[in-house]
């Protein structure tokens, strides 16, 4: 069921452009991920690049499909000399 | 999407993707250009050595570590690897490895004259699994001597640094931008106003790891809406920011050799860009997304890493004058996602 708004607070918000996340330049930490994830498409189309594609590249920030960070587990790769095959041995940062 | 889904995606995507060029440029084009005598090093945990002119693997160098970045030396002799575990020096002729000369892992190489700069960090693991992020390091190490002569803190999640002719360059992984000089600390210098330099409300990312210098220049990749190049004057302590034009992430840059132009890995597709006008003055399509940007030896074509394709990776080539796609070598059993080309002549050239 869609959200109706009820009072005029509500119909200003709804009808105020939606704010776009500016996040990556002014966090002072590790960039966040975004949803739905900006880094596998902003406007919603396909993937810009396979996932496995990215992973070197978008260390060591999380993105949406949470990607180790290497700053706090640089050996995050080692397992993984070829993503098509080895990707199985990924994600399995201990606790 | 389910992560098998994807995979069939990328390989569907790195097979289905045609070579399309937007300058000019026709597979008759590219076939006609003799393919140059370059050797590529291709690297995940393991180096794959390839031979431009044989379209093939013709070596391999056993290092055994994620690599995160590789540099020459000017004469083509030696390799310097730089991986998880530390500094591995590689003999290019013999392909005989040493290492590790240093103890700590390694984000990023860079090398001016015998300098090697070493940007690293230590995570210490405590026994009860705890991990201690020590603040990041950036060493200089002579490669003469092989030994480490400067080794300055910097400070937490820093994505790269430089200190090329006493002119810092910093860059956290928050995408702040620090410029300064010597004898200042690198941890100090002057914060860029991104805000101002990158104009719009719409989300942009620096990515420090895009980033690349020679001397007091630099460039560094600004991913966003649209994407910019900003462009850094380390000796006149200025910036600018050029508007790419187009919603992109950047994956590789490289300055051209005539100074006055850059080309834009923007993954799927390569922008060559006038750095005094700001123009994108030429566009190529490429066959799927690609990482990096090394150029060849002559410095008349640029070579690309596709960390997938189908079951394992592949080297793009992409000649610049005119834009067209050159050689395409598969790579089975890795994922190259860190490329150098080694200087001079190819020794292995038939």
């Amino acid at each position: 069921m869609a959200l109706r708004a009820l009072n005029k607070k509500a119909e200003r918000l709804v009808a105020r452009p939606p704010e776009d996340v500016h996040t990556y330049g002014l966090v002072d930490d590790c960039c966040p991920g975004f949803a739905p994830g900006w880094e596998v498409g902003s406007t919603g189309d396909a993937d810009p690049c396979p996932w496995q594609n990215d992973m070197p590249a978008c260390h060591p920030c999380f993105w949406s499909a949470q990607v180790p960070d290497s700053t706090a587990y640089p050996g995050w790769l080692q397992n993984c000399n070829n993503l098509s095959q080895d990707w199985t041995q990924l994600c399995t940062v201990p606790d | 999407m389910h992560r098998s889904g994807l995979i069939a995606a990328s390989a569907l995507l790195a097979l289905g993707v045609a070579c399309k060029a937007e300058a000019p440029s026709t597979a008759a084009q590219a076939q006609a250009i003799a393919p140059k005598g370059d050797q590529i090093w291709a690297a995940s945990g393991v180096v794959r050595v390839i031979d431009s002119a044989r379209q093939g693997v013709i070596g391999q160098v056993p290092v055994g570590h994620p690599i995160t970045s590789m540099v020459f030396a000017p004469d083509g002799s030696t390799a310097y690897v730089g991986t998880s575990l530390g500094l591995y020096v590689v003999e290019v002729g013999t392909r005989a490895v040493r290492g590790p000369l240093t103890a700590d892992p390694i984000r990023r190489l860079e090398l001016q004259g015998n300098l090697l700069f070493i940007l690293q960090h230590q995570v210490i693991l405590g026994p009860d699994g705890t991990r201690d992020i020590q603040p990041f390091r950036l060493v200089h190490f002579d490669r003469t001597t092989e030994k480490v002569v400067d080794d300055q803190e910097i400070g937490q999640r820093i994505h790269y640094a430089s200190d090329q002719d006493g002119r810092h360059l910093v860059i956290s992984e928050a995408g702040q931008v620090r410029i300064g000089n010597s004898p200042e600390n690198l941890s100090a210098g002057r914060a860029l106003d991104l805000p101002s330099l990158v104009p719009g409300r719409g989300p942009y990312r620096v990515r420090g790891d895009v980033t690349v210098r020679e001397g007091s220049r630099a460039l560094v990749a600004i991913e966003g809406k649209p994407a910019h190049l900003l462009v850094l004057d380390l000796e006149a302590g200025s910036a600018r920011a050029i508007d790419l034009g187009r919603e992109t992430g950047i994956r590789g840059l490289a300055f051209l050799p005539d100074g006055r132009r850059a080309v834009v890995n923007a993954m799927s597709h390569l922008l060559v860009v006038e750095l005094a006008s700001g123009k994108v003055t030429g566009q190529l399509e490429l066959p799927g997304p690609h990482v990096g940007a090394s150029l060849s030896a002559d410095g008349q074509s640029l070579y690309l890493a596709q960390t997938v394709e189908g079951t394992g990776g592949a080297v793009t080539q992409v000649h610049l004058s005119p834009l067209a796609v050159g050689i395409h070598v598969h790579l089975e059993d890795i994922s190259p996602w860190a490329l150098a080309v080694l200087p001079g002549a190819n020794p292995h050239q038939p």
